[in-house]
C-alpha cells in the first residue's frame, strides 16, 4: 500500500537518510526503532511531507506522492501525531479534533475513552498552553483517530511525563489495525513491540535490520545500546 | 438625520461589535451612546453614576461606580461617527470606588468613515480592592478612513484589578495609535490585551506600559497583530519592576502575510528593584511553521490553515 523506494533526505547539505526502502501493508502495525539522532523522526516527517525527499520515491496505492503537498497526502489518508504537538490559541479541542473527518458525538465519546480523558471536561477547552504536555499529546491522538486515516504515524506517543499509558496506546494501535488501517509507531517500548507486526531498525542513516517485531526489538536492545556506548567511548 | 435616526444607525453599526438595541434602553443596564458630539442616550443604575456633557467636537464624561457596589450587568459604552467625516474627542474618566466591581463594554463604530478622527483620552482610577474590566471592540468600514487614538492612564490602588481588552478585527484599521499606561500599587493586578487585524495600508502603532510600583503587584501585556497586505505595525511594550516581589510578563505575537507588510516588536523590561521578576516573549514573522504543518496534516490547505490560525489568535 505504501512504499518508500531508495529514499535519500538531506538537511543543510548533510545526508540524514540514505537509501531507505520500506513497505507498509494495510491492517498492520509497524514500528521504527533506532538510537537518538538515527533519523526516525525525519523519516516520519518525510512520509507526511514536512521534509522533502532529495532522491527516491514514495508510492501510495500505486500513485507517486513524492512531490505531493502535506495537504494532498493528508487527503490521501496519511497523517501524523507529533512527539511534541503544536499549540493553537483560540482553537477549541472540538474544532481541532473534527478538522479532518468525523463530527459524530458518539465517535468523540468513544475516542476520548480511548485516550483516557473525559470529553465533557476537554471538548470546549483551547488547544493552547493551558493544556499540560500529556493532555496535549492525548488530544493529538484523538485528532488523528477522528480522521480515520489510512496511515497514522505516531512519533513516540509514550514519551514525556503524563503521557498516555502503554495499555491505552496498545489499544489505540490495535483499533487502527482492526479498521484495516496502518499504524507506524516510533517507540522502543517492549509492550508495544509485542503487538507490532513488523519492525524497521534505522542506524547510520539507513535501514540496518527489518523483520518480526520482537526479533528486531531484541537486536536493538542487545546490540544498539552497546554500540551507542562504544561510540561515546564508554566501556 | 434626527436623533432617533442617529440612535438607530449607531446601534445598527454597533451590532457588529456584539451590541443589541436593548443594551441601550431596555435591559436595565447602565449605558452611554454618543454620535460625534451628540449624546443620544445615557443611563445610570443603582451604584453607577454616568455624567456627560457635549463639547464642540466631542463629549466629556465621568463614570463612577460607587463604593461597595458590584454591578451585575455590564455597562455599555457606545461611541461612533455615522457619516463619512468628522472628529470625535472623548474625554472620559472612570472611577471605581473601594470594593466596587464593574465590567464595561465599549462599542466603537465607524462604518462609513472616509475622514474621521476618534480621539479618546481616559483617566482610570481603580480604588482599593476594586475590579474593573474594560473591553473595547471596534467596527470600522472598508475604506480605512478612520484614525483612532486611544490614550489611557490608569492608577490601580492596593489589591485592585484592571483588565483592558482592545479588539479591532472587523473592517479596515485605518490608522491606530494606542498608548496605555497603567500604574500599580501594592498587590494590584493588571492585564492588557490587544488583538488587531491590519489590511491594505493600515498603520498600527501600540505603546503599552505597566509600572509595577507596588509590592507584589502583577501585570501582563499581551498583543496579537495580524499584518496582511501592506500593513505597518509597531508594538512597543514596556514593563517596569519597581517594587519587591512584583511580577510582569510581556507576550507579543505579530504574524505577517503580505509582501509589503512591515512589523516590529520592541519589548522593554526594566527592573529597578532586585526582588522584582519580569519576563517577555515575542515572535514576529510568518505563521508558525509547526502549527501550519500540523493543520495541513489534518487535510487543510495552506491558506485554510493560515486563516484558522489567525482567526484563533485574534478570537
Amino acid at each position: 500500500m505504501l512504499f518508500l523506494k531508495n529514499i535519500h533526505v538531506y538537511r543543510d547539505e548533510i545526508e540524514i537518510l540514505q537509501n531507505i526502502n520500506m513497505d507498509f501493508e494495510k491492517g498492520k502495525i509497524y514500528s521504527i526503532l533506532g538510537s537518538n539522532g538515527a533519523g526516525k523522526s525525519t523519516l516520519a516527517k518525510t512520509i507526511i511531507g514536512f521534509t522533502n525527499v532529495e532522491k527516491g520515491s514514495i508510492i501510495l496505492n500505486s500513485k507517486d506522492i513524492t512531490n505531493a503537498s502535506i495537504t494532498e497526502r493528508a487527503k490521501a489518508g496519511i497523517t501524523i501525531a507529533l512527539q511534541e504537538p503544536a499549540r493553537f490559541e483560540g482553537i477549541t479541542v472540538k474544532n481541532y479534533i473534527t478538522l479532518g473527518g468525523r463530527y459524530d458525538s458518539k465517535d468523540i465519546i468513544e475516542i476520548f475513552e480511548m485516550i483516557g480523558l473525559d470529553h465533557n471536561k476537554y471538548i470546549d477547552r483551547f488547544v493552547d498552553e493551558s493544556l499540560s504536555g500529556g493532555e496535549r499529546k492525548r488530544i493529538e491522538l484523538a485528532a488523528v483517530l477522528m480522521m480515520n486515516a489510512k496511515i497514522v504515524i505516531f512519533d513516540e506517543p509514550d514519551s514525556g511525563i503524563d503521557a498516555l499509558s502503554i495499555p491505552n496506546i496498545v489499544n489505540i494501535l490495535q483499533y487502527i489495525k482492526s479498521q484495516g488501517n496502518i499504524a507506524i509507531v516510533i517507540t522502543h517500548n517492549e509492550n508495544i513491540a509485542a503487538i507490532v507486526d513488523y519492525a524497521y531498525l534505522i542506524c547510520d542513516k539507513t535501514v540496518k535490520k527489518r523483520g518480526k517485531s520482537l526479533t528486531v526489538s531484541n537486536y536493538f536492545k542487545n546490540k544498539c545500546f552497546t554500540c551507542d556506548y562504544k561510540e561515546k567511548g564508554v566501556n | 438625520m434626527d436623533k432617533t435616526e442617529e440612535f438607530n444607525a449607531l446601534v445598527k453599526a454597533a451590532e457588529y461589535t456584539g451590541a443589541t438595541k436593548d443594551m441601550f434602553g431596555g435591559a436595565g443596564n447602565g449605558f452611554i451612546l454618543v454620535n460625534k458630539n451628540k449624546i443620544l442616550g445615557l443611563n445610570s443604575v443603582e451604584g453607577l453614576e454616568v455624567k456627560a456633557e457635549e463639547l464642540d467636537n466631542g463629549i466629556k464624561a465621568t463614570i463612577r461606580v460607587l463604593k461597595g457596589y458590584k454591578l451585575e450587568q455590564p455597562v455599555h459604552v457606545c461611541f461612533g461617527v455615522i457619516g463619512d467625516e468628522g472628529e470625535q474627542i472623548i474625554d472620559s474618566e472612570y472611577i471605581l470606588e473601594e470594593n466596587s466591581e464593574a465590567k464595561f463594554i465599549s462599542h466603537c463604530s465607524f462604518p462609513t468613515a472616509k475622514k474621521v478622527i476618534h480621539r479618546m483620552t481616559s483617566k482610570v482610577h481603580i480604588g482599593k480592592n476594586a475590579k474593573m474590566k474594560y473591553e473595547e471592540v471596534h467596527f470600522h468600514g472598508k475604506d480605512g478612513g478612520v484614525e483612532v487614538v486611544p490614550y489611557t492612564e490608569a492608577i490601580i490602588e492596593e489589591n485592585g484589578y484592571f483588565g483592558s481588552y482592545f479588539k479591532l478585527i472587523q473592517g479596515r484599521v485605518g490608522k491606530l495609535y494606542i498608548k496605555y499606561t497603567f500604574n500599580l500599587k501594592d498587590k494590584a493586578v493588571a492585564d492588557m490585551d490587544s488583538k488587531i487585524y491590519g489590511k491594505k495600508d493600515d498603520i498600527i502603532k501600540i505603546k503599552e506600559i505597566i509600572n509595577l510600583n507596588g509590592r507584589e503587584s502583577r501585570g501582563t501585556v499581551k498583543a496579537r497583530v495580524f499584518a496582511s497586505d501592506s500593513t505597518y505595525s509597531e508594538v512597543y511594550t514596556e514593563i517596569y519592576g519597581n517594587a519587591p516581589y512584583c511580577k510582569g510578563h510581556v507576550d507579543c505575537i505579530e504574524v505577517v502575510k503580505g509582501e509589503n507588510a512591515i512589523v516590529s516588536a520592541i519589548p522593554v523590561i526594566k527592573v529597578t528593584n532586585d526582588l522584582a521578576e519580569l519576563t517577555h516573549e515575542a515572535s514576529i514573522g510568518r505563521v508558525n511553521k509547526k502549527e501550519l504543518e500540523t493543520l495541513m496534516a489534518r487535510g487543510l490547505t495552506e491558506d485554510e490553515a493560515t486563516d484558522m490560525i489567525v482567526k484563533g489568535m485574534l478570537s
